[in-house]
C-alpha cells in the first residue's frame, strides 16, 4: 500500500504541474463559467418576435381594439398595430414585407369569411398563429354575444378563459439535458484519460527510468498507481468546473431555476443515487478502459503499433456514446444488454438508471460485473506490464516469451 | 558482508541464445567488473539478476541462499539514462528514494547530502533536461545511491563523464568499495577497471570467457613485449608487429628472449626513437580474447 501511494502522490503531483493539466482545467472553469453567463444573458433578453398587425375588414375592428389584443402577451410574439388601418393591397403588403423583412398579419374578408392572412419567411410558429386565430374567435365571439343583451356574467360562463399549463411530473426535458451532458462527460473523459495513461507507459517503455521502478517496486502497485491517478484528473477537473459554477451563480446572481428551464438541463433533477451510480460507473469504466490500453501499450515498442492498438480501444469506447443515445430514447433489449458488458455498460447503465428504465438491482449487477472485470484487467495487466514493459520486440516473440514462463 | 553469485545462467530471446551458462559473483569489500563486446550478453545477465528478465536456466544465490536480491536494498544504474528529463531533479529523486523505502526526511537529506557531494545543489529544482550530459549521469548516480543499498550495480558509469568527473566517480566507488558495498560495475573502460576492480568476468558471445581476480588474469594471459617507437621502415627483425601507426612490437617468448631482440634492432639500419619492455594491460588482454570474432547481431 505505501509504495501504491508513493507511486499514485508521484504522477498526481507530475499531472498537476503539468502544463496541459493546468490549460485545460483553466480552459473548462472559464468554458463554464462563460457558459453560464451567456445562458442568463440570452434568458434575460430573450425577444419575441413583433407582427405587425393589418385590418382590412370592418367586422374585426372593435375585437382588434380589444384589452386582450392590445396587450397581448401569450408565445412568442408581441402584436404591433402600427400598420393596423393600412389600404395597401395584398401583393404591396406582400412586398412590404420582404422589403422591411417584417412577418405581417392581414385579417381580410373573402366571400363571407374572415381570412387571417400571415405573411412570414418562418420566424412565426403555427402554435402562435393557432394561439392567435383562437384569441380572434374568442373575442369576436364575446362582443356579439355581449351584442345580443345577454349579462357579464353569464358571458363569462358561457365563455369562459381557459389557459394551458403544461405540468411534465417526471421533468424528462430537464433530466435528458442534465443526462445528456453527464454521459458525454464521461464518455469524453474515459477515452481522454485512458489514452493520456497509456502514453506515460509509451513513454516508460522507451526510458530505462522503468528498470529502476521494475526493481524498487512490485507491477501491481506500480500498475495501479499509475492507472489511478490518471483516474483521478478529471475528477478533480469535473470538482474545478461544478466549485468555478457556483462562484459564478453567486458572483453574477444567475438564477439556475430560470437558466435550468430555458437551457433544459435542470440540475434539480439530480439525487444523490444518480450521483454516487455516475461517479462508481465513471470510476470502474475508467479502469477498465486504462487496464485495457495501459496493458496492450506496454507489450508493444514501435509507435504505430501504439497507435495500431489505442485507436480500436477509442472506437469501442466511442461507441458508447451512440449506445447510450438509443438507451435514452428507447429501453430495448439491445440497450439492456449493452447495459451489462463492461466496455459499454459505464454510460449505458447510467443512461438507464437516471431514466428510471433500470432499477438499483440492474446497477448493482452491472457494477458488480465492472468491478470484476476490472480487478482481473488489473492483474492481468499488471503481469503483462511486468513483462511487457522490457520488453522490445514484436507481439509474435513476446507471446512466445510468455508462454514459455 | 555480501555476496552475490550467478551460476550457469542460461537466457533465451526466442530461439536466440542470449547468455549461455554464464557464471559470476560479488562480494561486499571488491569492485567486480563484468565486461564483454556490445552484445555480448553483459546488459542481459544484469535484467535476470535483477529480476527484469525470468532466466531459463541457472541460479542466483545471495548470500549462499537461492533468492533474488532484497530489491530496496539494491541500487541500480541502468546503461541509458533513466529518469524522467522534464521532471525536477528534487522531485523525480525524492520518488525514487521513497519507492526504495524511504521517508520524506530521509530522502530530503539524502539527496541534500548528495547533490552536495557531486556539487550539483543549485540544480535541485531544475527540470533534468537543463543539465549538462556529465551532470545527468551524476543525478543518474545518485538515483541509485540515495537509499544507502547494500548492492550496487552500475552499468556503463562512466559514459559521458570528462576525466575530472570519472575521477570523483572512482573515488566514490572505492569510497562504497571500503564502506562494506556489494559492487559490480558493467564498463567498456577497462583502463579504468583495471585501476579500480578486484575481479573481472569477461562475457563474449554469451559465455564466461573468464570469472576472477583481475591480476590473476593479468599474470596468465599477459604477454611480454619488446616495444619500439621509430619512423624508419622495419625489415628483416622476425615477429616485429606494426600495433600503431611508427609503433611496434615483438611478442617475448621468455625473460632471456628481451636482450636478444634488443640487440638486433640497435645493430639494424631501423632509426629507434624509443624502445622499451612491458606486459599486455588489461585492455590488450581482452581484445586478445574477445577481438577478431564476429558480432553475433
Amino acid at each position: 500500500m505505501k509504495d501504491f501511494n508513493t507511486v499514485f502522490m508521484f504522477y498526481l503531483k507530475k499531472q498537476l504541474q503539468s502544463k496541459v493539466f493546468l490549460f485545460v482545467t483553466l480552459f473548462l472553469c472559464v468554458a463554464s463559467a462563460f457558459s453560464l453567463m451567456g445562458l442568463k444573458y440570452s434568458v434575460s433578453n430573450a425577444k419575441k418576435t413583433t407582427l405587425y398587425i393589418v385590418n382590412q375588414t370592418s367586422r374585426l375592428k372593435n375585437t382588434l381594439n380589444n384589452e386582450a389584443f392590445q396587450n397581448y402577451s401569450l408565445g412568442n410574439i408581441k402584436l404591433d398595430f402600427t400598420l393596423i388601418d393600412s389600404n395597401k393591397s395584398i401583393k404591396e403588403i406582400i412586398s412590404e414585407a420582404k422589403q422591411k423583412e417584417i412577418p405581417i398579419l392581414v385579417y381580410r374578408e373573402e366571400n363571407g369569411a374572415i381570412i387571417m392572412n400571415l405573411i412570414d419567411k418562418g420566424k412565426i410558429s403555427y402554435f402562435d398563429a393557432t394561439l392567435l386565430q383562437s384569441l380572434t374567435k374568442q373575442v369576436y365571439q364575446a362582443e356579439k354575444i355581449a351584442q345580443s343583451g345577454i349579462s357579464k356574467e353569464l358571458l363569462a360562463e358561457i365563455n369562459p378563459h381557459i389557459e394551458i399549463k403544461i405540468t411534465n411530473p417526471s421533468d424528462d426535458r430537464g433530466r435528458f439535458g442534465i443526462v445528456l451532458v453527464m454521459f458525454i462527460l464521461m464518455v469524453v473523459f474515459i477515452i481522454m484519460y485512458s489514452s493520456a495513461a497509456s502514453n506515460e507507459i509509451a513513454y516508460l517503455k522507451t526510458n530505462r527510468v522503468m528498470e529502476i521502478f521494475i526493481t524498487s517496486v512490485k507491477p501491481l502497485p506500480l500498475y495501479a498507481g499509475v492507472n489511478l491517478s490518471y483516474c483521478f484528473i478529471p475528477l478533480l477537473q469535473l470538482c474545478c468546473v461544478i466549485f468555478t459554477v457556483f462562484i459564478t451563480k453567486f458572483a453574477a446572481n444567475i438564477d439556475f431555476e430560470k437558466i435550468s428551464s430555458t437551457a433544459g438541463i435542470n440540475l434539480n433533477t439530480l439525487q444523490v443515487n444518480t450521483i454516487a451510480a455516475y461517479i462508481l460507473l465513471f470510476l470502474l469504466g475508467f479502469f477498465v478502459y486504462s487496464f485495457i490500453n495501459t496493458a496492450m501499450v506496454s507489450i508493444v515498442s514501435k509507435s504505430e503499433d501504439i497507435t495500431a492498438i489505442s485507436v480500436p480501444i477509442a472506437f469501442v469506447g466511442l461507441s458508447q456514446y451512440f449506445l447510450s443515445v438509443m438507451a435514452a430514447i428507447d429501453d430495448s433489449m439491445t440497450t439492456r444488454i449493452f447495459s451489462f458488458i463492461p466496455l459499454t455498460s459505464p454510460s449505458v447503465m447510467f443512461v438507464r438508471y437516471a431514466f428510471g428504465f433500470a432499477g438499483t438491482g440492474q446497477l448493482i449487477a452491472a457494477l458488480s460485473i465492472l468491478a470484476a472485470t476490472a480487478v482481473l484487467l488489473a492483474i492481468t495487466g499488471a503481469h503483462l506490464f511486468a513483462r511487457g514493459i522490457t520488453f522490445y520486440g514484436n507481439l509474435k516473440d513476446f507471446s512466445y516469451k510468455t508462454k514459455k514462463k | 558482508m555480501n555476496r552475490v553469485e550467478v551460476k550457469g545462467l542460461v537466457k533465451y530471446y526466442g530461439n536466440f541464445c542470449a547468455v549461455n551458462n554464464v557464471d559470476f559473483s560479488f562480494s561486499s569489500g571488491k569492485l567486480t567488473a563484468l565486461c564483454g563486446r556490445n552484445g555480448s550478453g553483459k546488459t542481459t545477465s544484469i535484467r535476470c539478476l535483477l529480476g527484469l528478465l525470468k532466466e531459463d536456466k541457472g541460479e542466483i544465490l545471495i548470500n549462499g541462499l537461492k533468492r533474488k536480491p532484497d530489491f530496496k536494498k539494491v541500487g541500480y544504474l541502468p546503461e541509458e539514462r533513466g529518469l524522467f528529463t522534464k521532471e525536477k531533479l528534487g522531485f523525480q529523486l525524492e520518488f525514487l528514494a521513497k519507492l526504495k523505502g524511504m521517508s520524506k526526511k530521509e530522502a530530503d537529506n539524502a539527496i541534500d547530502y548528495w547533490l552536495k557531494r557531486f556539487e550539483i545543489q543549485d540544480y535541485r529544482n531544475k527540470k533534468l533536461e537543463s543539465l549538462s550530459k556529465g551532470n545527468q549521469q551524476k543525478v543518474q548516480m545518485i538515483a541509485a545511491l540515495v537509499h544507502d543499498p547494500d548492492i550496487v550495480i552500475l552499468d556503463e558509469p562512466f559514459s559521458g563523464l570528462d576525466p575530472v568527473n570519472m575521477q570523483l566517480f572512482i573515488d566514490l566507488m572505492l569510497e562504497l568499495k571500503d564502506r562494506g558495498k556489494c559492487i559490480l560495475v558493467s564498463s567498456h573502460q577497462l583502463a579504468l577497471i583495471e585501476g579500480v576492480c578486484e575481479d573481472i568476468c569477461i562475457i563474449d558471445k554469451g559465455e564466461s570467457v573468464y570469472s576472477g581476480p583481475i591480476i590473476d588474469l593479468l599474470a596468465k594471459f599477459s604477454s611480454d613485449y619488446l616495444y619500439f617507437s621509430t619512423k624508419s621502415r622495419v625489415e628483416g627483425i622476425v615477429g616485429v608487429e606494426n600495433y600503431a601507426p611508427h609503433n611496434y612490437r615483438i611478442k617475448l617468448e621468455n625473460a632471456q628472449h628481451f636482450k636478444p631482440k634488443l640487440d638486433e634492432i640497435m645493430k639494424s639500419s631501423i632509426e629507434v626513437e624509443t624502445i622499451g619492455r612491458k606486459k599486455l594491460n588489461l585492455q590488450e588482454i581482452f581484445i586478445e580474447m574477445v577481438g577478431g570474432k564476429n558480432e553475433r547481431f
